[in-house]
């Protein structure tokens, strides 16, 4: 209960984030992602950005691993709450600039910790996967016979013919001497037999 | 008929599993004894349900080769013990192969053939007899030395279908069974179960040897009983019940069964190299069960 809450405060946070950078956008002349960079580098600073600042971020940036991850989870976090207020319509101004940046930093934090947590359940799926994945494959090799002979298909088409070729035999010799030799009973016809 | 046969088959099979008290009284209340009149008709249609007249003379005189049936009959036994199927389903399967290998002779020199033909028999036995078939893959059990797909195995199965001329429901000395047995100890009601299960093994150890061949099915079900429940054929009064019967030769099956074995007392000019086989392999597949019934008989 307490989380959701937290969540919902978050979200309303955010929220009221959006109506700054609509502003921003609306001054200047960059591209949507230019200024969604400025944007978050500014904050992240805590300090009023200027072009020599912005050229001094970017380049400590591509430097290093580790902020480069943290500016595309930041970037990601943006572009989220962005889609929330384009989806919702919703608008405010007034806000106070200091208190607003002190709940930036806590939704970056909180951004990067819920991206953390989501990477952690992929890698215990994955793990769930290749221990199927080890059932299965032991499953097939207890299915799997050992290794014993199996006649040719041919050699088992001989052995039908040969079969059958009795038995058409056997059908003339009761049909020509009237005499049921699997039964051992005579049968009408030209002969007459007698039991001796 | 055969509706009607079938419920004294299932007893039978259950009378194997089971000894309980439940058991019994549901027996005695839910499956009669086969009438006199079910027990004649299966006498006169037994003959059909058996190998041909000259089948035993010619496996003894070594027209057919003797190997053929001892290599199938070694296989059954052991697949029998390995998937738990019952002596029933045993004596059905002996009693296809016997019956198929009277009129038809397999290539010589081909192992395979044998083994193909075995599976078949026992397969169809299966399905007659058991409740749990297990598919023809892993039917094939007791590490046989050829193996085979289930189609070849279907396509086998037709065939002894077509030479047996479909007459599955075979009359074999477990038919006659319970009959005898409730005859003999004068109950009016089910034998005990112990009894019939130990007739069962009895006459399921009788298809390892070709002596037995010689005897009808009644013939051999009736010294069964009678050696089971410990009469002694030179005092037991032939009743009504074994009007049908001779009793010299019910007697001679019975002297047979207590020498413990398939041993020939014929005078067939092989009857040394007979004797030696049908010991040999006697002893290599007897089952405990069957020993143990065997050895409280002598």
């Amino acid at each position: 209960m307490s989380e959701r809450k937290r969540e919902l405060a978050e979200e309303a946070s955010s929220t009221s984030f959006s109506p700054l950078k609509k502003t921003k956008l609306n001054d200047s002349s960059d591209s949507s992602p230019d200024s969604h960079d400025v944007i978050v580098f500014a904050v992240s600073s805590s300090s009023v950005a200027s072009s020599a600042a912005l050229a001094s971020d970017e380049c400590s940036v591509t430097i290093g691993g580790e902020e480069s991850d943290q500016s595309s989870s930041i970037s990601s976090g943006c572009f989220t709450s962005e889609s929330k207020e384009i989806a919702k319509n919703s608008s405010s101004f007034g806000v106070d600039l200091e208190d607003h940046q002190i709940e930036t930093e806590t939704e970056t934090s909180t951004f990067i910790t819920s991206n953390f947590r989501k990477e952690t359940s992929p890698v215990s799926e994955g793990l769930g996967e290749t221990t199927t994945e080890m059932e299965s494959s032991s499953a097939t090799k207890r299915k799997q016979p050992g290794v014993r002979k199996t006649p040719t298909a041919a050699e088992i088409e001989d052995l039908f013919s040969e079969l059958e070729s009795q038995d058409d035999k056997k059908k003339q010799f009761i049909e020509k001497y009237n005499f049921d030799i699997v039964n051992d009973e005579p049968l009408e016809g030209r002969y007459k037999w007698d039991r001796l | 008929m055969a509706e009607f046969m079938e419920p004294n088959l299932v007893s039978n099979f259950d009378d194997e599993k089971s000894n309980s008290v439940d058991t019994r009284s549901i027996f005695q209340m839910g499956f009669p004894l086969e009438s006199e009149e079910i027990v004649r008709e299966m006498i006169e249609k037994e003959r059909q349900h058996s190998p041909r007249d000259d089948y035993l003379k010619r496996l003894r005189n070594g027209d057919l080769d003797f190997n053929v049936r001892i290599q199938a009959l070694g296989w059954i036994w052991k697949a029998c013990e390995e998937l738990q199927f019952g002596p029933l389903c045993i004596c059905l399967a002996m009693n296809y192969l016997d019956r198929f290998l009277s009129v038809h002779d397999l290539p010589s020199g081909k192992a395979w053939t044998v083994q193909l033909l075995a599976v078949a028999c026992l397969s169809l036995a299966a399905k007659i007899e058991e409740t749990n078939v297990p598919e023809l893959m892993q039917l094939q059990v007791g590490a046989p030395m050829f193996v085979f797909e289930a189609k070849s195995v279907q396509r086998m199965e037709l065939l002894v279908l077509n030479v047996l001329r479909w007459r599955l429901r075979a009359v074999t000395p477990c038919s006659y069974v319970r009959y005898f047995l409730s005859k003999i100890n004068g109950y009016d009601q089910e034998p005990h179960s112990r009894l019939v299960t130990r007739s069962l093994q009895v006459i399921a150890s009788t298809t390892k040897g070709i002596d037995f061949l010689e005897f009808r099915a009644s013939e051999i079900a009736a010294a069964v009983a009678l050696s089971v429940s410990g009469e002694h054929f030179d005092k037991f009064s032939f009743s009504s019940s074994f009007s049908s019967l001779e009793k010299e030769r019910v007697k001679k099956i019975g002297e047979m069964i207590e020498r413990d074995g398939s041993s020939s007392s014929s005078q067939t000019p092989n009857n040394t190299v007979l004797q030696f086989k049908s010991r040999r392999y006697s002893h290599s597949l007897s089952t405990a069960s069957v020993s143990s019934s065997l050895t409280s008989l002598s």
